[in-house]
């Protein structure tokens, strides 16, 4: 992609996303990640602009001046998305592709923890560590994310999810909230999961095509995959073979939301024909009334 | 029989060996694929896959195959024979009575080495019509004059010693087939007697026959077959000597009357064969074939076949085997 076109797909998806963190999730987000809470840091003279509501009247009374006290939240967090960039989400059969649908799906969450003043950290991953970034606070590495997100080639087509949890198990020490976005089409992750979730606070955001729900009714199909190359054709007219296949995926979606619940790793799954905001309200308030 | 009026377009077919081979080899590898990331379990559900895959590149081999065919022109070819001049009639007369079971033509008797004699006879002629005759002690037409030679051969086939007959009536069976010949417009009438006996009964004496033939101006070719003396005679499950009467001196007569010198006499199958050979020599019609080909062509059908399947094809990309990408 030229620069260009990238400046302007991250102008689109911040405008986008950031009227939908501050109209939608501004509120919903703060509660679910906050800190321990406000601690005061000083007294100074009011100024203009100032909310009044800040005015220690207290302190006022004293001095005859209008004063106000400023809180600092005693703890930022670290939020850190590890992301799949594996060929596997450069597919898409519907309007997204996975891959431009998991980046608007951080860039939301990058911006929901910006205007919560934590820090963000990005992880890419394939079959390798793509990149990494370390947490870093402002607005601007919200879109220094976006950028290497839509900036990012992909060294490598296959997925290693679990290579990826346990290297972000080694390079975060301190406690996160560790965003994992992918389309989960991989094996054996469960245990490092498992591991990195009782460290940290992890949350897994499936996404997935409906392609990779439900075999579409094309005719013959000549496929390929992405991720190995191997080549497959089959005739998706047979109403049994698409039954069958819905049947598969079903138990594979119930079996990874049951792996979930095991290993005590909030999820949610994702369709690329499906507004994310709706499920993204539900994730943040079923969190807050978990805590 | 089925020939091709340009078989070279048929070295065509052999294109569809390099559509198979490119369809196979480098179609199934290049050609444009949907990405899809579930490939393995749809490879566990489906391990085979549909045969229905097939169908779209065998209809368009058989397609390929049929137009090449059509471009050949298939045709049948139903070879006709056209046959000028006039021919002459000739009517076989043949005795079965039952002298002539004496099987002194080994291994068959006197009638049944006739009858075979007579079907080469029959094989020789044509553009002549033949009629047969069959008498013992009374005479019986048993096919009319005809150009008819497959009849003629199914007939001649069918006859049978005549066991409830007494005698032989030479003179009946010359009279009656002088009868099938008295109407007769050829240039030349022939009656090919056959006969092992003597005159015994009837009601018109062989003579008397002979001269009604002589008036007709018919030819009457006689034949002896057999000899004097004592034969073999089938009797119960073998053989007993029998002394069967026979009177070469009347069918002299006749052949005399008859304008064919004198009674020719077969001892065996070989001397009936060359008497029947001299007889299809001395009777030669002028006669000119013409062979010709009569056509039904069949390309059409290989066309329509080609246009069905072309149909099929299409109805089968665009509706149930649709292809994608």
């Amino acid at each position: 992609m030229e620069v260009s076109e990238i400046i302007a797909k991250i102008k689109k998806i911040e405008i986008t996303t950031r009227n939908l963190v501050s109209e939608l999730f501004s509120g919903e987000y703060h509660s679910m990640f906050k800190g321990q809470g406000l601690e005061f840091s000083e007294v100074r003279e009011y100024q203009d602009g100032d909310s009044f509501r800040q005015i220690d009247w207290n302190v006022s009374a004293r001095m005859g001046h209008p004063y106000i006290k400023k809180f600092e939240e005693t703890r930022e967090l670290n939020v850190i998305f590890l992301i799949d960039v594996s060929a596997s989400t450069a597919t898409g059969t519907r309007s997204y592709l996975k891959s431009e649908y998991i980046t608007e799906l951080t860039a939301v969450l990058s911006f929901s923890a910006l205007s919560n003043n934590d820090k963000v950290g990005l992880l890419l991953f394939s079959d390798q560590i793509e990149k990494y970034s370390p947490p870093r606070k402002g607005k601007k590495s919200a879109l220094r994310i976006l950028r290497d997100i839509l900036y990012h080639q992909p060294q490598s087509n296959g997925t290693d999810l679990k290579a990826a949890i346990e290297y972000a198990y080694q390079i975060i020490p301190k406690r996160s909230i560790i965003f994992i976005i992918s389309d989960f089409l991989a094996e054996n992750y469960q245990d490092s999961l498992r591991i990195l979730a009782g460290r940290h606070d992890v949350i897994a955001l499936r996404v997935l095509d409906k392609s990779d729900l439900e075999l579409p009714d094309c005719g013959l199909l000549h496929l390929t995959d992405p991720e190995t190359g191997k080549r497959l054709t089959r005739f998706s007219g047979s109403r049994k073979l698409r039954e069958k296949f819905k049947e598969a995926t079903t138990k594979e979606n119930l079996e990874f939301i049951e792996t979930m619940k095991k290993t005590r790793v909030e999820s949610r799954i994702f369709t690329t024909d499906e507004p994310y905001t709706k499920k993204l309200m539900e994730l943040f308030r079923a969190r807050k009334h978990r805590r | 029989m089925l020939e091709f009026f340009d078989p070279r377009w048929l070295w065509g077919i052999l294109l569809t060996i390099p559509y198979l081979l490119w369809e196979i080899l480098y179609r199934d590898k290049k050609r444009l694929r949907l990405q899809y990331n579930r490939l393995e379990l749809l490879r566990s559900l489906s391990p085979s896959g549909s045969w229905l895959r097939f169908i779209p590149v065998a209809l368009r081999v058989l397609l390929i195959a049929s137009l090449f065919i059509a471009l050949a022109r298939p045709r049948l070819a139903n070879e006709k024979q056209k046959i000028t001049g006039n021919g002459i009639d000739i009517i076989l007369a043949v005795d079965i009575s039952g002298s002539m079971q004496a099987v002194d033509f080994r291994p068959t008797n006197r009638l049944e080495a006739a009858k075979k004699v007579a079907a080469e006879f029959i094989k020789k002629r044509k553009n002549d019509r033949i009629g047969v005759i069959v008498f013992s002690d009374h005479a019986f037409t048993k096919c009319p004059l005809t150009l008819d030679y497959n009849m003629l051969m199914t007939i001649l086939g069918d006859i049978e010693i005549d066991e409830e007959g007494q005698g032989t009536a030479i003179g009946m069976g010359l009279a009656t087939a002088v009868a099938r010949l008295k109407d007769s417009q050829a240039k030349s009438k022939v009656i090919v007697l056959i006969t092992d006996g003597k005159d015994n009964t009837g009601q018109i004496h062989p003579l008397t026959a002979a001269n009604l033939a002589a008036t007709f101006g018919i030819k009457v070719y006689t034949i002896g077959v057999g000899k004097k003396g004592l034969v073999d005679f089938p009797y119960g499950n073998g053989y007993r000597k029998v002394n069967i009467d026979f009177d070469i001196d009347i069918l002299n007569d006749i052949a005399e009357i008859c304008g064919t010198e004198r009674a020719r006499l077969a001892r065996n199958t070989e001397q009936l064969e060359e008497i029947m050979n001299y007889i299809d020599e001395m009777e030669k019609t002028q006669i000119e074939i013409k062979n010709y080909y009569e056509y039904k062509e069949l390309f059409p059908r290989w066309l329509m076949l080609a246009v069905f399947l072309l149909t099929m094809e299409l109805i089968l990309r665009f509706f149930i085997l649709r292809q994608l990408p």
